[in-house]
């Protein structure tokens, strides 16, 4: 690809030195070009740059505000008005299109739009531009278009297919504007004493470098600017070419990017030697970004101090090479709406009667409770039930056993104006396994996360194992918590992960440390006792299958599995069968009974199926519109009472 | 009085349906208007017209006329086209890879369900928004400075880029999760950091794994762009090819180019469809 570059460069650059000396580029390759329709026009000053376009840009206020850089004016060139002549003889279009390159910029030391932090040097380049296009605009007498691209590529490709007239180009871009384009010569930048601008490609070492001459950079790392730039690529390759080194195998070329990330590269030390144009010289300089005192004189530049710990103070004779170049530049939660309507379901199935005569059913029973103290007193009704948990002939509770491991009394919550729970008792004893029914949105969910912390409490208290969680903190809170444990109807397993690895992370609130952080991790023995937990639900065999993969009913029992590796004592179950069919639903609670009546823990569960609490259940709890209405062993619910739960269509019920 | 039964209430006659729809239209409307105003003015704004690329149909043949056939010497352009895409792709992959911790910390601390305090969950987002705003190209200078030249300040770019883009869409997982396992994990009384590796990060994994690929497509095609700036690869072959006007191993290098997205996606297809 560069050979193209090289012979492009070399053909026009012959006969020339391009180290130091020769001819300016400047005639030949710093233009403005103008097109007309299909044809390039022929504006007659091809030959002759020294000539005016716009005399008056010189005195332009905006370019005399920017005494900084000489290279802003506009040089004069042509006849005078050779464009006028144009929009005279009708040849130009409308409007006039000028297009500059924002990398090459017109004379501004123009930073690209890519150079970091250097927006003024950009503005200062794109008011050149500006300044140009409204002399074009006064001259010419016709509106002008300015945009400003960043690479001559496309102004050339645009150009050459008639949709650009007039185009700034850098030394490089000419040349290819020229070939492809047939573009022509009209105007050249000048200084302030309308000397056509110029400056010079350099390649650059820091002082105390060994290199002295071009030859010497063989195997050395040279940075340029970025392919296809003239002063940061062709002229130094030429350099290198006429220094006898093949640019291609001689030196590690690195391409920065642009002029200031070359020069970056060398004073950071990143490189042998680097291209510095004049230009950019000059800018680094003015922005204090370049000491050239670091490095060796040149362009009449000092001598850089040597560095105590590097080579001999001496003077040192600079690698530069200073070519002529034209113009390349540098610097370049909520949703539960869904539910269905509390009351819908149930009352229809459990009923055999209308809704209207199991309200007139269970009126007499509610009441006299509802009006006792405004709340269920369940102590009452619980003492009754826990007297003969026996329903199951399981183990007994251990003698010393006094009080109920869970005990809630007048638990109170509103989410916001809503009341959820309004008084609500709830006793639960060890082997004992007790059903919560009521309609959704009667505040179930919310009762049993208020026990187990997913939910605060407005009022009321919580008893867990007889101490009250409310007047525990840290460890102690964590570990009464830790006594109940929570069964979803969603299950909440890690579904990506095994059986036993879900178990185990029931034990994560007695794990600490990195061990905690993963299953690969766990230590052995929690392995174990998960696998043992694993086998209380009847699952060992499954312990290494993804949850994924399990049933519904395993995937339950699993979660079960997991509450036991809890140690819990109590195990709160939220509609755990609510997905599951039928036969994985008896499965469930026949174990949640188990786990109460055989392993001696207390157990609520939340059901839906009538029937499936008056079989495994000792107690059945009614819970209506955040109110207990009714606490008593199974056999004594009947399906009035039930039906009544499910009746209403308001979640709130009219209770005087 | 005690529970009343609601009486079978008559069917409201004729619900106000009209002012209703037109409670809900006029917001809508709105939208729609503001939306046709918006791209009004965008089309204004880019100069769109569908006649001037009509009409310069001439120039793009043209164009095409020039990159066809491609350039296909072996040793000058693919060859060293194939070598130039092996390091965009090396690339690519060493800043998606690299960028994965720091994109992990940053995701959990940026989620305001996994994060531990408000504070540090306004700290890792700014942090994230700045890594994303600043371009990877801008990176890639920065890095040129304190690295020098060459792909590892293009690896440093994408990195630093890579962790803000993905570090937010993961946080975004996170946020969008099912909170449900680590309610569960948090009611046996786990910490944090247990409920971020064992509830948080396996349940999000597969969207992760899906996002980090696409991230990494979307970076072999950075880090093309980043050779524009001298962290070498294919960029710059495509770069210097455009400024001398080769648009015949311009198009060698696009079928290169073309070659190896092809192939990363085929990839990327194939592993999201095992992890998932
Ligand atoms: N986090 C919450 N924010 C607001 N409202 C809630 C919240 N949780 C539950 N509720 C409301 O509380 C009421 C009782 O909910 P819940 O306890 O889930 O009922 P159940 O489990 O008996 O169906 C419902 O009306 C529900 O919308
Ligand atoms: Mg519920």
């Amino acid at each position: 690809m560069h050979d193209a570059l090289d012979q492009l460069v070399g053909d026009r650059l012959d006969g020339q030195d391009p180290l130091d000396g020769g001819a300016p580029l400047t005639g030949v390759l710093e233009r403005a070009t103008h097109r007309e329709g299909r044809r390039l026009v022929e504006v007659g000053v091809a030959q002759d740059d020294e000539r005016v376009v716009a005399a008056e840009l010189q005195d332009t206020p905006a370019i005399a505000q920017t005494p900084r850089d000489p290279l802003t004016h506009l040089h004069a060139a042509g006849e005078g008005d050779d464009l006028h002549r144009l929009v005279a003889q009708g040849r130009v279009e409308e409007r006039l299109r000028v297009r500059a390159e924002h990398h090459q910029g017109v004379g501004g030391p123009a930073g690209g739009v890519d150079d970091v932090g250097q927006a003024v040097r950009c503005q200062r380049g794109a008011l050149a531009y500006t300044t140009l296009a409204g002399a074009l605009e006064r001259e010419l007498d016709c509106p002008v278009e300015l945009t400003i691209v960043e690479d001559y590529s496309a102004e050339v490709l645009a150009m050459e297919n008639d949709e650009l007239d007039i185009a700034q180009f850098g030394p490089l871009g000419f040349v290819f504007a020229s070939q492809r384009a047939d573009a022509q010569p009209v105007a050249s930048f000048a200084d302030a004493g309308g000397e056509l601008t110029t400056y010079k490609a350099g390649i650059w070492v820091p002082g105390d470098s060994p290199l002295q001459s071009i030859q010497q950079l063989r195997d050395r790392s040279l940075a340029l600017a970025e392919p296809g730039s003239t002063s940061g690529d062709a002229l130094p390759r030429l350099a290198l070419a006429k220094a006898g080194l093949d640019p291609e195998q001689d030196v590690k070329l690195e391409y920065a990017g642009g002029h200031p990330e070359a020069l970056l590269a060398l004073t950071n030390g990143k490189v042998d030697a680097a291209e510095i144009n004049t230009q950019q010289l000059k800018t680094s300089m003015e922005e204090g970004e370049f000491d050239p005192s670091q490095f060796p004189p040149d362009l009449g530049v000092r001598r850089r101090p040597q560095r105590p710990d590097h080579r001999p103070r001496q003077p040192r004779p600079r690698v530069q090479a200073a070519c002529p170049a034209g113009a390349d530049q540098p610097g370049s939660p909520g949703g539960r709406g869904g539910r269905r309507l509390p009351g819908r379901r149930g009352a229809r199935p459990a009923g055999s009667g209308h809704p209207r005569d199991l309200r007139a059913a269970v009126r007499p029973r509610a009441d006299p409770r509802a009006h006792r103290g405004g709340r269920l007193a369940m102590g009452v009704t619980v003492r009754t039930t826990s007297a003969a948990p026996a329903a199951g002939g399981g183990k007994q509770a251990p003698a010393g056993d006094a009080g109920p491991q869970l005990s809630i009394r007048g638990l109170t919550k509103a989410f916001g104006q809503r009341t959820v729970l309004r008084g609500v008792d709830l006793e639960v004893r060890r082997g004992e396994c007790v059903t919560v029914l009521g309609a959704n949105g009667s505040g179930k969910s919310t009762a049993l996360r208020c026990v187990v912390g997913l939910a605060e409490p407005d009022e009321g208290y919580i008893r867990i194992g007889g101490r009250m969680v409310s007047g525990l903190r840290g460890a102690q809170l964590a570990a009464a918590r830790r006594e109940a444990a929570m069964v979803f109807q969603q299950i909440h397993l890690v579904r990506r992960r095994t059986a036993l690895d879900n178990v185990c992370c029931g034990a994560l609130g007695r794990l600490r440390g990195a061990r905690s952080l993963t299953p690969l991790a766990f230590p052995g023995e929690l392995r174990d006792e998960a696998m043992g937990c694993l086998d209380r639900v009847g699952l060992a065999d499954r312990a290494s299958d993804r949850v994924a993969d399990l049933s519904g009913g395993q995937q339950q029992r699993v979660a079960v599995a997991r509450a036991l590796c809890q140690r819990a004592s109590i195990i709160l179950a939220d509609e755990p069968v609510a997905a599951l069919d039928p036969t994985a639903a008896e499965q469930v609670m026949e174990l949640l009974r188990r786990l109460a009546h055989e392993e001696h823990l207390a157990v609520a569960v939340v059901l839906h199926q009538p029937a499936l609490a008056r079989r495994h259940s000792d107690r059945i709890v009614g819970l209506l519109g955040g109110r207990v209405t009714f606490n008593r062993a199974p056999a004594e619910v009947d399906d009035a009472t039930v039906g009544a739960l499910y009746t209403y269509t308001h979640e709130e019920p009219r209770v005087a | 009085m005690a529970i009343t039964a609601p009486a079978p209430r008559p069917r409201p006659a004729a619900p106000p349906r009209v002012t209703l729809r037109s409670r809900r239209a006029l917001p809508g409307a709105l939208a729609l208007a503001a939306l046709v105003a918006v791209h009004v003015a965008a089309w204004i704004a880019t100069e769109f017209s569908l006649p001037a690329l009509a009409g310069g149909y001439e120039g793009m043949v043209g164009f095409m006329a020039e990159a066809i056939p491609p350039e296909l010497n072996w040793s000058e352009v693919v060859l060293p086209g194939i070598q130039a895409s092996l390091v965009t792709l090396a690339t690519a992959i060493m800043g998606t890879t690299l960028s994965i911790p720091f994109a992990l910390g940053l995701a959990v601390l940026a989620a305001h369900n996994a994060t531990p305090k408000v504070a540090v969950y306004q700290a890792a987002r700014s942090t994230l928004s700045f890594l994303r705003a600043v371009p990877d190209i801008v990176f890639a200078l920065i890095f040129v400075t304190a690295v020098g030249l060459g792909p590892f300040p293009g690896v440093l770019a994408i990195l630093f880029h890579n962790v803000g883009v993905m570090g937010k869409l993961w946080a975004e997982s996170i946020e969008e999760s099912d909170p449900g396992p680590v309610d569960a994990l948090r009611t046996s009384g786990a910490r944090r950091s247990q409920l971020v590796a064992n509830a948080v990060l396996p349940a999000v994994t597969p969207q992760w794994v899906g996002l980090g690929l696409y991230r990494f497509e979307v970076n072999v095609r950075s880090s093309l762009v980043l050779g524009l700036v001298g962290a070498g690869g294919i960029g710059f072959l495509i770069n210097g090819s455009i400024k001398l006007f080769r648009f015949d191993e311009l198009f060698t290098y696009i079928l290169i180019v073309l070659l190896m997205v092809i192939a990363v996606d085929q990839l990327s297809a194939a592993i999201r469809k095992r992890i998932t």
